[in-house]
């Protein structure tokens, strides 16, 4: 399973590739995760890579043919970011509903653990994990309002 | 390397130690650091002429310690009227350069002929 | 008792070094080698790792300041990168001719002009004879065990000698991966406390780095190349070979890696050799010692190997070809050696491109 994420510097799109990798690790499988290389400046274009299987991941090359697409920012929905992807490949896009569950929660549009709650209602990662991996991430009050926009998400 | 008995030196001054010149390559240090404050020969037969202090028109300043190229030259305690220590020149590290007798503001030292 | 974490190459290493305690660390940033730094300097300031951490103001005095720190007699660690390492050249082989045991850590960058900050090998390839070990870690794992044994491969009194662990940048450095991580307990025991080959201290003072003119200079030299040969024996014996073969057993035609690359060079083979095509892979984990012994042995029956590196000699062969090219030689129906140079200031390797390479091997062609 190969999943792409595309988003701009800032909005957390490694730390979702990474979370994502983190979280089926835990589930039991080997994965890698890495981002596009090369200078982190915000608000450009960045994408991160996330690589799972029931074997060890020893490809390291980018991720030119992904089974998911997801995009963080809807400007960014474009033949760049869906290049590769499968006719019947997934393609998760943030949506205005999204970023203003964000807004609410978080009080910032930044919607990389609202994308891993759709990612996990796809079953691409059991919930529970992707909740383990946050939980390794944050901690206090950021935690509980992540795991609110991680949940909310999900049961949208 | 071994310190050489037959050498009645100063304590506090560098000592003389006999060294060979390696043969083989078991000989050799595996690296090139060796203890500090030895000397692997002396230079008292390098000199043409010698430095000779003339403790009275000496003033302590230090010049000569200062500046001799290789540190032959140091205080030494003493007991004295006019100091409680005094220059004094290591023969053995001497090589007779003359530029403490050069460099003296008071002309107190003279070179004189080996 | 090993813990599962889920870490960049760079965490992975920083894990290690807190585990090997080393007594000074003096380092300066540089990418992609920074979050090694950034991740030491966390485990200083909240108490996890006790040492002198010194900022330096470049590469040169980070090398520097450890001479003075390894000649009193205690574990050191740096780590670089490209411009930083190249910057560090002098001292490079100060260090080496010095024999202070100094584990570094190099994260793979190419070497400007025209600037670039993404993972190749020019770097550390381009200073095979500064007469460091030069290792290569082809995961985080690998470049996590690398780090412990490194002090302990340096730190043998028969070796006394610096150690470059080479990780690619980015591609190792920035790539998170599951990993296992031992207890202090358990590195106390690949790493005992550092013995130190010669020490200077206040009661024994040392005229450290003396000169040897032309009657004496080769003899240290030859101490050296005794030092690289014990470090060849203990690898083998100790720290899991010189070099790793996969799949060789039954192929005639081989692929040479070293680094990162080498994962999916394997998926490639698993997937040519399930049809019938006879290629294994040979990767070099250590360059300096160069295993000409293994190479002779591992490849004296194969038809053509290929060198797969991330460097270019410029009007000449590639650096490493050239080495199997001299290891081989001499050997009845010695392989033919090819050179390929890939991942040029970054340049993503894909399995199509390892599978372009291997049928230029296969067809014996340039």
């Amino acid at each position: 399973m190969k999943i792409r994420f595309h988003g701009r510097g800032g909005q957390g799109c490694f730390t979702a590739a990474r979370l994502l990798g983190l979280a089926a690790t835990a589930q039991g499988f080997y994965s890698l995760a890495f981002p596009s290389f090369g200078p982190e400046r915000r608000g450009a274009p960045v994408v991160g890579y996330t690589k799972i299987s029931d074997k060890p991941v020893r490809d390291r090359s980018a991720i030119l043919k992904p089974d998911v697409v997801v995009v963080l920012d809807e400007k960014m929905l474009n033949a760049a970011s869906k290049s590769g992807l499968a006719e019947n490949g997934l393609l998760l896009v943030n949506s205005k509903e999204i970023t203003e569950l964000a807004l609410k929660i978080l009080g910032r549009a930044v919607v990389n653990t609202a994308m891993l709650g759709l990612l996990a209602k796809k079953d691409i990662v059991k919930l529970e994990f992707v909740e383990q991996a946050i939980k390794n991430e944050f901690k206090g009050a950021l935690l509980e309002k992540n795991l609110e926009l991680l949940r909310r998400a999900y049961g949208n | 390397m071994a310190t050489d008995p037959n050498n009645k030196r100063n304590p506090n001054r560098p000592q003389i130690v006999s060294w060979n010149i390696p043969s083989k390559l078991e000989d050799y240090l595996p690296y090139p650091h060796a203890p500090s404050g030895v000397l692997i020969e002396g230079h008292a037969n390098w000199r043409l002429e010698k430095p000779i202090v003339d403790c009275v028109a000496c003033k302590n300043c230090g010049t000569c310690e200062l500046l001799c190229p290789d540190a032959a030259i140091f205080y030494e305690e003493v007991a004295s009227a006019k100091s409680a220590k005094s220059i004094a020149i290591d023969y053995e590290l001497c090589k007779g350069c003359g530029i403490c007798a050069f460099e003296c503001k008071f002309n107190a030292i003279k070179m004189e002929k080996e | 008792m090993a813990i599962q974490k889920f870490l960049s190459g760079n965490e992975a290493i920083a894990e290690a070094v807190k585990l090997a305690k080393p007594a000074v660390i003096a380092v300066y940033p540089i990418t992609p080698q920074t979050t090694v730094v950034e991740k030491l300097a966390d485990f200083v300031a909240n108490g996890e790792l006790k040492t002198e951490f010194i900022n330096v103001e470049s590469e040169h005095s980070a090398l520097s300041a450890l001479m003075g720190a390894s000649a009193m007699g205690v574990r050191t660690f740096t780590a670089t990168s490209s411009q930083g390492l190249l910057y560090m050249s002098e001292c490079l082989h100060y260090a080496a001719g010095g024999r202070f045991p100094i584990v570094m850590m190099n994260a793979n960058r190419a070497v400007a002009l025209p600037w670039n900050i993404f993972g190749d090998q020019r770097d550390s390839l381009s200073q095979l004879e500064s007469g460091w070990i030069q290792l290569y870690a082809e995961n985080a794992q690998e470049a996590f065990d690398l780090t412990l044994s490194s002090f302990a491969i340096a730190e043998n009194h028969a070796v006394a000698l610096p150690v470059m662990l080479n990780v690619d940048g980015f591609a190792l450095t920035h790539t998170y991966e599951p990993l296992n991580i031992i207890s202090q307990e358990d590195a106390d025991k690949i790493l005992p406390p550092f013995k130190p080959f010669f020490e200077m201290n206040l009661e024994k003072p040392l005229s450290l780095g003396f000169s040897a003119g032309p009657r004496d200079n080769t003899a240290f030299k030859q101490h050296q190349i005794n030092g690289m040969k014990a470090a060849a024996k203990l690898i083998n014996e100790k720290f899991g070979d010189l070099v790793d073969a996969y799949k060789l057993e039954n192929a005639k035609y081989a692929i040479i890696t070293l680094g990162s690359i080498s994962g999916l060079v394997r998926d490639v083979i698993d997937e040519l050799q399930s049809d019938g095509v006879k290629v294994g892979l040979l990767r070099l984990r250590s360059l300096r010692p160069f295993p000409e012994e293994e190479l002779r042995s591992a490849l004296a029956n194969f038809k053509t190997v290929g060198v797969l590196e991330k460097n270019l000699s410029v009007g000449a062969e590639n650096a490493v070809a050239k080495e199997i090219k001299s290891a081989l030689y001499g050997l009845e129906n010695a392989p033919q050696v090819l050179a390929f140079s890939g991942g040029l200031g970054g340049r993503d390797i894909s399995a199509n491109e390892i599978k372009d390479i291997i049928s230029k091997i296969i067809g014996g062609e340039k």
